[in-house]
């Protein structure tokens, strides 16, 4: 089974990613880069977009908000944990691209999981930004298993959701992440009075196809998780 | 600052519908898990060598919440005979089995006909009771006696699982099933205890309803006792 979906794209939001790169790599004004970082997870960045040399300049951002103490400085922490967040949806992105190959997208000096392992130590306070990254950890290594915290928001469990596919298509999911899932799923369409709004609902029954195998083109993956009316 | 406002300004214009795809997936997704569960061969989903099987049951609870809410966006499934087969498979397979947990098996029971229902986009309302649902309509393909388990499993589990027992209540009646005579007795007995006055009142509307498909069966027991006269 291949269905392929439907997408009303208009032609402009080909424009989106690029023109976030862009910023991300000209801005010198702190709260352009934020606002631009913070939009990373939000924008479907195309399967031909280029974004390798995103990454090394996204973590330099996020290393230059630690202090000397070795952890974040709290003013930068917004700006830390916007870098955190484009930097793991990227890398997901990253490897479903290279998918099936294997590649070290942080060049040859340092492996990927310690680019993660570096950052998951610096952000050990700011717990909902560290599920993101744990799960970025476990998609370099998946013999670490990823957790999710107890009292997670809904925007927490959004980013998860935005995430959980990458290691479902890519092979690398085992039972933790498996129940990851099944628990951010749950816990998004069964969440109290409120109904969940239709792009939830589309993204978690993307997710639950993906689950159990119903095959969809790398493109449809990185299309349908994105910001919706 | 200029430049960020026109950058979210260009995102809020070209705004992407992807609800414009819930349709699409939410149907290869009731697609799929009936094709994993009709494959089921009753057999342990532990030792599922693909994986599938095993994921498709963990999930169901939570597959049943999305179909449940997406209701709208798919076409009712044309299988319910099928659905209800793997419904009968799993109470089969409870009574045999003593080793099973039965709380698993019958948590299970309830997934699977919650699935049943969502699929066929039935649900067990009480206010639905008197609706014509053509998804449910079994056709002449089927004798009564498939459905005879429907029966046994109600009356085996009315008294302590209501929820899984309105379910099926619910599909007795829409489904007008009709009870095999040997059953009679136990089934009224059951459907009087629903109308009293003591329970909730979508099961009185149930037994009420369940009441009226049965009425023929009803007039033709000439052999009735005294207190199943009174009963009824």
């Amino acid at each position: 089974m291949h269905p392929s979906l439907d997408f009303r794209d208009i032609p402009t939001s080909n424009l989106e990613a690029p023109s976030i790169k862009w910023l991300l790599e000209t801005s010198t004004d702190p709260e352009v880069f934020i606002t631009a970082a913070r939009l990373v997870p939000l924008v479907e960045w195309p399967l031909d977009l280029d974004v390798s040399d995103m990454l090394p300049q996204l973590y330099d951002n996020f290393m230059s908000c630690v202090g000397f103490g070795e952890d974040i400085v709290p003013s930068l922490e917004e700006k830390a944990s916007a870098c955190v967040m484009g930097l793991s949806h990227l890398y997901h992105g990253c490897v479903l691209h290279a998918y099936p190959d294997h590649m070290n997208f942080f060049g040859s000096k340092i492996e990927d999981r310690h680019v993660f392992f570096k950052v998951w130590h610096k952000l050990s306070r700011c717990l909902t930004n560290n599920t993101v990254v744990a799960l970025a950890i476990n998609i370099c290594s998946p013999e670490i298993p990823p957790y999710i915290i107890p009292d997670a928001d809904s925007v927490a469990l959004e980013q998860l959701l935005h995430l959980l596919p990458y290691h479902f298509v890519t092979g690398r999911a085992d039972e933790y992440v498996e129940d990851i899932a099944i628990a951010v799923i749950s816990k998004l369409v069964s969440s109290g009075s409120s109904s969940p709004s239709n792009q939830i609902i589309a993204n978690c029954t993307l997710l639950a196809c993906i689950m159990v195998r119903i095959q969809f083109d790398k493109k449809d993956i990185i299309r349908i998780d994105k910001r919706c009316s | 600052m200029l430049l960020t406002h026109l950058l979210l300004l260009l995102l809020c214009l070209t705004k992407r519908l992807c609800s414009a795809a819930l349709p699409q997936i939410t149907q290869s997704l009731l697609k799929r898990l009936q094709r994993v569960l009709w494959a089921w061969d009753g057999g342990n989903v532990e030792k599922d060598r693909t994986g599938v099987t095993r994921r498709a049951w963990k999930l169901l609870d939570i597959i049943c919440r999305i179909l449940e809410l997406s209701r709208s966006y798919y076409i009712p499934s044309s299988h319910t005979v099928r659905n209800l087969d793997v419904c009968k498979k799993i109470y089969s397979r409870a009574r045999s089995s003593e080793h099973n947990d039965p709380s698993v098996s019958l948590a299970d029971l309830r997934n699977a006909l919650r699935f049943t229902l969502a699929a066929a986009q039935a649900s067990s309302d009480h206010t639905r009771f008197w609706y014509h649902h053509p998804s449910l309509e079994t056709g002449d393909s089927r004798s009564p006696e498939d459905f005879d388990w429907l029966v046994d499993c109600y009356l085996d589990i009315h008294s302590g699982h209501q929820e899984v027992a309105f379910d099926i209540l619910f599909l007795l009646c829409v489904m007008k099933v009709h009870c095999i005579p040997a059953k009679q007795h136990q089934f009224i007995e059951s459907l009087v205890a629903c109308m009293g006055t003591n329970m909730p009142v979508h099961w009185r509307y149930a037994a009420l309803c369940a009441t009226h498909n049965f009425r023929e069966e009803i007039v033709l027991i000439d052999t009735i006792d005294a207190e199943l006269r009174d009963m009824v």
